[in-house]
């Protein structure tokens, strides 16, 4: 093989080697989102109520417990789950359950969930639960008008128990 | 395993051949890819030196002075960013094909583990540096990956804090985001310079450079790629708006559509799983070593030819034990880095066969799977049944081209482990026992399975490396030839032609 041919084929062999590194540095492109949906990201910490109430113990039980720990009130430390639940105008698009964190789940539960909706105008409610009790213990519920590519993030704040939106 | 590594060899070798022809043994590419993937390592570290200085570690301005050196300084900082980012992607294929050839050569097993168990770690470092390079940039992508690293981080039950929770307050604080460039530009590299010194740490003679040539046209094929298609960011990161259509860099973040579609536990799962079945690559199955070279003190000179030679570190000198007092040293052989390649023998002052008739050969290192004498043995036995007027005695290593075709009444062939077994004075003891020629034979050049026995043997017989070859010894007589598996046809016409040319 001459020389000549041989820095051509060099030559082709560099510029494969660059195209498969462009290619793949760029290509194929990735459609996270379609241009008609928005996403709704859910992110926040949130302390659930005790699973069991405090209750006393009677004299049978304080008497089978050792004597440093005989302590009339009984407080488990488990968590209740937090149930959260979104719907659409009307319609449910989701709904996750979250177990507390711990060994003796007792954190506080980390929610995060992330989902596409359509864009356009919508009724928007989100219900969460954070006890044992029947129904959900936080409610909201509002019309938005949901930009094709927009993020909102959902989370909760601890201080007056209410959602927020941003 | 032995389907799929038989199969990923012949496909090397195919491309190997090619490429030989095209660039030349010494030049072709993968032969270098390990020095190739530093040799990119050298063009990041200064591309991205130069980048840190117009750079802006704070998450309000990095994606401003990153537009500012893709778009106002185009000609340096914009080529210098391509660069590093080209550069970057051109590590992933060539570490790539390294492991997957290492593989195919089977030069991952046995004694020769740690090399790619310690491999695995590393490239997973070069990934990570890699991620948090495009976080940096602090655009639409950077920030894509970083909420997809934090749902993969909070996934983790031993993570106490949220990660992702620092992205979803609207604004990203600047000290996390400085954090991000520590680790993109010290943190990371360190550990990435440690795990890659553990990494070569076995092995001897290590080279960090590719041949000229090749490291030549590679930066300037970088540089072409720079200046026809330069780096560019997306739009800059807004935690308001969802990323829509992203450019991604597969080699780095294939990772992140994969939990999209699976979650992070299915991401984790897979990483994990892939990266155990890799470690555990060398014991699927384990292979059964050649035993190891063994000193045998009383005929050791202490001359350090076996610790100078030996590819994989396993032979060195310590001081002598035996109270000898002629030499100071003796050569200590560590069996677990010994791959019992043979190499030593060929560099011991004491390996010559020139001995009385029947006498046991004394060497100062030997092979107990493949001894000197047994060499020699098989050397006179060779020679007993060479006929003709034209008689060769081929030298040949397992791993090279088939040599039991070339065997003939005038041909004979003695086969090694290694060539660089062989200690130079064999050619000079074959000729004066009557054949016409000799062969040495091996791996292709560049390919030798146990790393350096063509080099070794083509400095012993040019005279710049010990043991020497006696100076009266004809080299017209022989004949050496660098073929690989499958390259019979060549070393048969090269053989050839040498008893026509050279042994009329």
């Amino acid at each position: 093989m001459n020389s000549a041919f041989r820095y051509l084929m060099q030559g082709l062999f560099y510029a494969a080697f660059c195209g498969v590194i462009f290619y793949l540095s760029t290509s194929p492109r990735y459609q996270y989102l379609d241009v008609d949906k928005a996403e709704i990201m859910v992110a926040f910490k949130h302390p659930t109520k005790r699973k069991e109430l405090c209750h006393e113990r009677t004299a049978e039980e304080l008497q089978k417990l050792p004597p440093n720990m005989r302590r009339q009130q009984d407080c488990p430390r488990e968590r209740s789950p937090l149930v959260i639940r979104f719907s659409l105008d009307g319609t449910m698009v989701q709904h996750k359950e979250f177990r507390a964190p711990g060994i003796h789940r007792d954190g506080a539960t980390f929610v995060y969930a992330k989902f596409f909706i359509p864009a356009g105008e919508h009724r928007f409610k989100v219900e969460m639960r954070d006890s044992m009790q029947e129904g959900y213990d936080y409610t909201m519920e509002q019309p938005i008008t949901f930009r094709p590519g927009q993020m909102l993030v959902v989370g909760f704040d601890e201080n007056v128990d209410k959602f927020t939106l941003k | 395993m032995e389907i799929l590594r038989s199969t990923c060899n012949r496909l090397f070798l195919f491309m190997e051949k090619q490429l030989n022809v095209i660039f030349g043994n010494q030049n072709n590419p993968l032969y270098h890819l390990g020095t190739l993937s530093f040799f990119f390592f050298w063009v990041i570290l200064f591309s991205g030196i130069y980048l840190f200085i117009p750079f802006e570690t704070s998450v309000a301005r990095a994606y401003q002075s990153v537009e500012y050196m893709t778009h106002q300084q185009w000609w340096l900082a914009g080529i210098m960013r391509s660069l590093h980012r080209y550069a970057s992607d051109a590590v992933v294929i060539t570490i790539f094909l390294h492991l997957v050839r290492e593989f195919s050569r089977d030069r991952y097993r046995g004694v020769r583990w740690f090399s790619w168990f310690t491999g695995i770690p590393t490239l997973w470092l070069v990934v990570l540096l890699g991620i948090s390079g495009y976080w940096l940039v602090w655009d639409m992508l950077a920030q894509y990956v970083a909420l997809g690293t934090a749902e993969l981080v909070d996934w983790l039950p031993v993570i106490p804090s949220s990660m992702i929770l620092n992205f979803l307050d609207g604004q990203v604080s600047d000290r996390f985001f400085t954090l991000m460039a520590f680790l993109h530009l010290l943190g990371i590299p360190v550990a990435l310079v440690f795990m890659t010194w553990t990494h070569v740490s076995r092995i001897s003679h290590v080279k960090v450079m590719p041949p000229r040539v090749l490291a030549i046209g590679s930066m300037v094929a970088l540089l072409a790629l720079s200046l026809l298609k330069p780096a560019v960011s997306h739009e800059a990161a807004d935690l308001t708006k969802a990323p829509m259509t992203l450019h991604i860099d597969w080699f780095y973040l294939n990772i992140y559509p994969f939990i999209d579609r699976f979650g992070p536990a299915m991401g984790w799962a897979f990483s994990a799983g892939v990266t155990l079945l890799f470690m555990l690559f060398p014991w699927l199955p384990p292979r059964k070593e050649a035993p190891p070279a063994q000193v045998v003190l009383p005929d050791c000179t202490g001359c350090g030819g076996c610790a100078r030679d030996c590819p994989f570190g396993a032979a060195s000198m310590q001081p002598r034990s035996d109270g000898r007092r002629n030499t100071l040293f003796e050569s200590v052989i560590d069996p677990s880095l010994c791959t019992a390649c043979g190499i030593c023998l060929g560099a011991c002052t004491t390996a010559n066969p020139f001995r009385r008739s029947g006498e046991t050969l004394n060497v100062g290192i030997d092979m107990p799977g493949y001894t000197l004498d047994h060499m020699r043995q098989e050397t006179d036995r060779a020679l007993q049944s060479l006929s003709g007027e034209r008689s060769l005695l081929i030298f040949g290593c397992q791993r090279g081209a088939d040599l039991d075709k070339l065997r003939a009444a005038d041909t004979a062939v003695v086969r090694l482990p290694c060539a660089g077994m062989l200690h130079p004075s064999f050619l000079d003891y074959v000729l004066r026992k009557g054949a016409k020629g000799v062969v040495v034979t091996g791996c292709r050049e560049g390919d030798c399975y146990f790393r350096l026995g063509n080099w070794l043997v083509e400095e012993r017989l040019a005279g710049t490396r010990e043991p020497h070859m006696k100076k009266n010894v004809d080299r017209e007589r022989i004949l050496v030839v660098w073929a690989g598996a499958g390259d019979d046809a060549l070393l048969h016409g090269k053989v050839e032609a040498f008893r026509q040319e050279k042994l009329s």
